[in-house]
């Protein structure tokens, strides 16, 4: 019995998921596309929080949803739960949906949870290990970088209790790697590529993103963009909220560095140093070419937006505010999530169950 | 930017080795050091001057020499009875196509979430690059103007 339940709610989870997350797509779409049109010109932490509301809402509104339905049989017991609910039906929520393709969709919604969470898994790690392994053989012949250079790295890392590592290649390649304890990889070509305040905006740039936990976000993000049937879309909404982010890091490199322009500058001679290279699945992937453009106009768009903060005062205390983690926001979600569903199910257990089933009869 | 064609395949990629040996395997290495230090060899030229560091076979090395250009590290041409060969790349470029090639690879992982690039390594038109470039040149007249 305990089984069938959590069939029945993995395969809720999933559909009403599905039903969300698509709502979820459409507010970032609609979001992004006011964006760009300049009919809504929000600054980029609040489109950021808009894609990220977009992908994380849908799932925990499934999960909200599914344990407010469920918790009651669970809470009072099957005896109580059925002398109240006196409905005469095998399946909850979507159970008049689907009734006649039962129990193999319940099946097939479980063995989709099962292997799109094993594969998330297991290509998250995998990239780990693969990224991992390609640092070790970036070293090529390459020209060795300045000790000033150096030692400008070894100050600011310092500085933002960072783990650095250098690469030897004459590309200027800069990437934050790792989840918990990220560490900046940097190349001797970028040492030798930038000045000194042009390096340090890029440093300020990938401090922002350690100090921000950007790539555990990232991480926490692609995991709840594969619990719905829609993942395709939810991870365009993804590659959105990146383009918002790298917005972001700049603004606070512009603001604790006081040199837009040099960020702005670094930006411009890294891309053009950049291996130009067929592998980038953003160029490859099929059915993202639209972003293709999009791409190369948000690059022109963070250099042009960097330009525009010359004429305007940015302070330091502006990008350490925006370098904070979003740590506030989770602990409210959490906070009212947990709260609700207890309160609820203390209160008037069933409540959201009949909601659930109410509207389904009225949809169907 | 020129590429090597074919592909360098990463499979048998040796982490910690120098230059074209991290593609390539010993023997392979010492004939294209000896090639790009003297190209336009034959079979037995090879094997005379790699035969002062090691034994090794005269089949041995037509099998390697072989192997290298059909896998277009070299090129030949027949001069009477024998082939000579030549290096394909400078040792500039094949380093940097090796370069490409792990690059590319490190590339594939960028959608990925353990990592943040500063920038996206795609390709961008060289004159849109100049633009910006003239516009950021034109900010800092202006800035050390006021």
């Amino acid at each position: 019995m305990r089984g069938a339940v959590l069939i029945l709610a993995i395969e809720n989870f999933v559909l009403f998921g599905t039903l969300f997350a698509l709502g979820g797509f459409l507010l970032a779409w609609a979001a992004r596309a006011a964006a760009l049109r300049d009919a809504w010109q929000p600054h980029p932490v609040t489109l950021a929080r808009t894609f990220t509301f977009s992908v994380v809402a849908p799932p925990l509104a499934a999960l909200w949803l599914v344990a407010a339905s469920l918790l009651p049989e669970a809470w009072l017991g099957h005896k109580v739960f059925d002398s109240i609910h006196t409905a005469q039906h095998d399946l909850h929520l979507l159970g008049l949906f689907t009734a006649r393709i039962e129990p193999t969709l319940a099946y097939a919604t479980l063995l989709f949870v099962v292997s799109a969470s094993a594969f998330a898994l297991w290509s998250s790690v995998r990239a780990h290990a693969r990224i991992g392994g390609i640092i070790k053989r970036l070293e090529m012949h390459a020209q060795p970088p300045s000790p000033d250079k150096v030692a400008l790295v070894e100050r600011l890392a310092a500085r933002h209790n960072l783990d650095v590592g250098l690469v030897m290649s004459d590309y200027p390649l800069s990437f934050m790697w790792g989840y918990t304890r990220s560490k900046l990889l940097l190349s001797s070509g970028l040492l030798n590529t930038l000045t000194a305040e042009e390096l340090a905006g890029v440093l300020e740039h990938e401090a922002a993103h350690h100090a921000r936990r950007d790539n555990l976000i990232k991480l926490i993000l692609a995991v709840s963009s594969r619990l719905s049937l829609i993942f395709p879309l939810t991870r365009l909404v993804l590659l959105w909220r990146n383009e918002q982010v790298e917005l972001i890091c700049d603004e606070v490199a512009a603001s604790l560095t006081s040199s837009p322009l040099e960020v702005a500058s670094a930006l411009v001679k890294v891309r053009r140093g950049s291996p130009v290279s067929s592998y980038s699945p953003i160029v490859t992937a099929p059915g993202v070419s639209g972003f293709l453009a999009s791409d190369t106009h948000s690059f022109e768009r963070r250099v042009h937006r960097l330009l525009a903060f010359t004429d305007v005062l940015l302070t330091p205390a502006h990008g350490i505010r925006l370098s904070q983690p979003p740590i506030g926001v989770a602990l409210a979600v959490s906070f009212i999530f947990i709260f609700s569903l207890a309160l609820l199910s203390l209160l008037t257990p069933f409540t959201v169950h009949w909601a659930a089933e109410s509207i389904i009869q009225i949809i169907s | 930017m020129r590429r090597i064609n074919p592909k360098i395949t990463l499979r048998g990629f040796k982490p910690g080795a120098r230059g074209a040996a991290h593609v390539l395997g010993d023997l392979e290495t010492a004939v294209m050091e000896l090639l790009w230090r003297e190209p336009h060899q034959t079979v037995t030229e090879v094997e005379e001057r790699l035969q002062r560091g090691r034994e090794i076979a005269h089949t041995t090395v037509q099998t390697t020499l072989d192997r290298m250009h059909r896998k277009g590290y070299l090129t030949r041409e027949k001069q009477g009875k024998a082939f000579v060969y030549a290096p394909r790349y400078t040792r500039e470029e094949f380093e940097l196509g090796v370069a490409q090639e792990v690059l590319g690879a490190l590339l594939q992982q960028f959608t990925e979430p353990a990592l943040s690039a500063f920038v996206e390594l795609v390709s961008e038109d060289a004159s849109a690059l100049d633009q910006l470039e003239q516009m950021i040149r034109e900010k800092r007249r202006q800035q050390k103007g006021k």
